[in-house]
């Protein structure tokens, strides 16, 4: 199957069990995206799709054959610094531990990439799938209004 | 976790499709997947061939007709909600489908494979019934249509022979008719406890037909037919919202399980029956309002 992957061509030769999540970490090496649960519940896994975030532990690789892939790795710049969404994280402090936060930032920029000023609802909404047990979402939701913040400013 | 091991094949065509599904004993429709998915990761399902049809173009479409609402069978739940046409005419659309899983599944998951998967606690269920949907089928032999009513067999179990694909799902327009989907729930997103969704026509303040229906509290989703009647030539309000509340509550016989007990969700049905009623009334009002 050939897939794009944060805009790199890959073509792989992939057994129609292998789970997405499982090809993206260990067949191409991308370990940015984690494994939470692994039945669909916490969203550590969470990448995009022909540009809308899904649970990549839901979907086989095989169907990923001409489709666009965006993982946490893919949000960084091509001039190598870091997308508002995660300086928004950084400056916030939108984490602890930081195993849901792959997830957590896939989401928020797969929101503000439609909507650069989001409701606190329509973030609580975008967030719905993704779990953190350690922060309380407090500041996590911060995050996620300083990135639109700075969104909003880049494209003035 | 990783599922047994098995073929997948994508067709472009739904001819292809049913083809394949036709070609072999043990296989799968493989739609959105959010619940097949992890059904075959805890191995309660392994189908020996899944057909995906992800790829099949002309499944994935709302449009308005004078008298019906079509929707593509592979539209996704997030395409539903966003589109102003569906949540508009039919506000209990996203009353239900909100309340589906997390934005993520959201993203991911289709009505069809809601409908196909024809689980009891669905939310969406009770919907097709209380709209009185209709199911457009393709298979080997041609096409049918199916009344909702009569889809839902049994537990996971609807009314498709292994090479038929659900295609299209038709909701009637009708004027004047209102509605609204409530559940109960232990979490967010969470599977219903009990669900319940209620539809009425007013002709001239008078109910001139009515539709209850619920989900987890029985082996499929059921219409609760005596407590419709409670309402039909009636002007309503809230004292026959309440007699149609204890009707519909006396009429299931849920069973009980970790998140309630038999007294529990019939309990839930009086109380969600009662809310969703007004619930679509307080609809109804802001209509003439406007």
């Amino acid at each position: 199957m050939k897939t794009i992957v944060n805009g790199k061509p890959f073509e792989r030769d992939v057994a129609p069990r292998v789970l997405l999540i499982h090809f993206i970490r260990e067949n191409l090496g991308l370990t940015g995206s984690k494994i939470g649960c692994e039945v669909g519940k916490c969203g550590a896994c969470t990448v995009i799709v022909d540009g809308r975030a899904v649970k990549s532990c839901m979907m086989f690789a095989v169907q990923m054959d001409g489709k666009k892939i965006t993982t946490v790795e893919g949000l960084r710049r091509p001039d190598g610094t870091l997308d508002p969404v995660q300086r928004a994280f950084w400056e916030k402090h939108g984490l602890q531990c930081g195993y849901c936060t792959p997830g957590m930032l896939i989401s928020a920029h797969s929101l503000l990439e439609s909507n650069d000023d989001p409701s606190e609802n329509e973030i609580k909404n975008a967030l719905s799938g993704n779990l953190c047990t350690c922060t309380g979402y407090v500041n996590i939701m911060e995050a996620v209004k300083l990135a639109a913040k700075m969104m909003r400013e880049e494209t003035k | 976790m990783t599922p047994k091991e098995f073929d997948y094949v994508s067709p472009s065509t739904l001819e292809e499709a049913v083809r394949f599904l036709g070609s072999s004993e043990d296989c799968k429709v493989l739609a959105g997947g959010q619940s097949l998915v992890p059904l075959m990761k805890l191995r309660l399902a392994s189908p020996k061939l899944l057909v995906g049809i992800n790829n099949l173009r002309g499944l994935s479409y709302i449009e308005e007709d004078p008298q019906v609402l079509r929707i593509g069978a592979m539209s996704r739940y997030a395409e539903v909600l966003e589109s102003s046409v569906a949540t508009s005419r039919f506000p209990i659309l996203k009353d239900s489908i909100s309340g589906i899983a997390d934005a993520l599944v959201r993203n991911r998951g289709t009505i069809g494979g809601n409908i196909c998967h024809a689980d009891p606690a669905s939310d969406l269920l009770p919907v097709m019934l209380a709209l009185d949907a209709r199911f457009k089928i393709c298979g080997a032999e041609g096409g049918r249509t199916i009344e909702s009513k009569d889809f839902f067999l049994d537990v996971f179990t609807p009314d498709l022979k292994p090479a038929e694909i659900l295609t299209e799902i038709l909701l009637p327009i009708k004027q004047e008719s209102y509605g609204a989907y409530l559940k109960f729930s232990e979490v967010s997103g969470g599977f219903a406890t009990v669900g319940v969704a209620v539809e009425f026509v007013l002709k001239e303040r008078v109910c001139a037909s009515a539709r209850i229906a619920a989900a987890a509290v029985a082996q499929t989703p059921v219409r609760l037919s005596l407590a419709e009647d409670c309402l039909v030539g009636k002007e309503l309000s809230r004292e026959n919202f309440k007699e149609a509340a204890d009707v519909a509550a006396d009429s299931v016989d849920p069973k009980g399980d970790i998140y309630g007990s038999t007294r529990y969700r019939k309990q839930l049905v009086r109380v969600l029956v009662f809310r969703a009623l007004e619930l679509a009334m307080s609809r109804s009002l802001g209509a003439q309002h406007q």
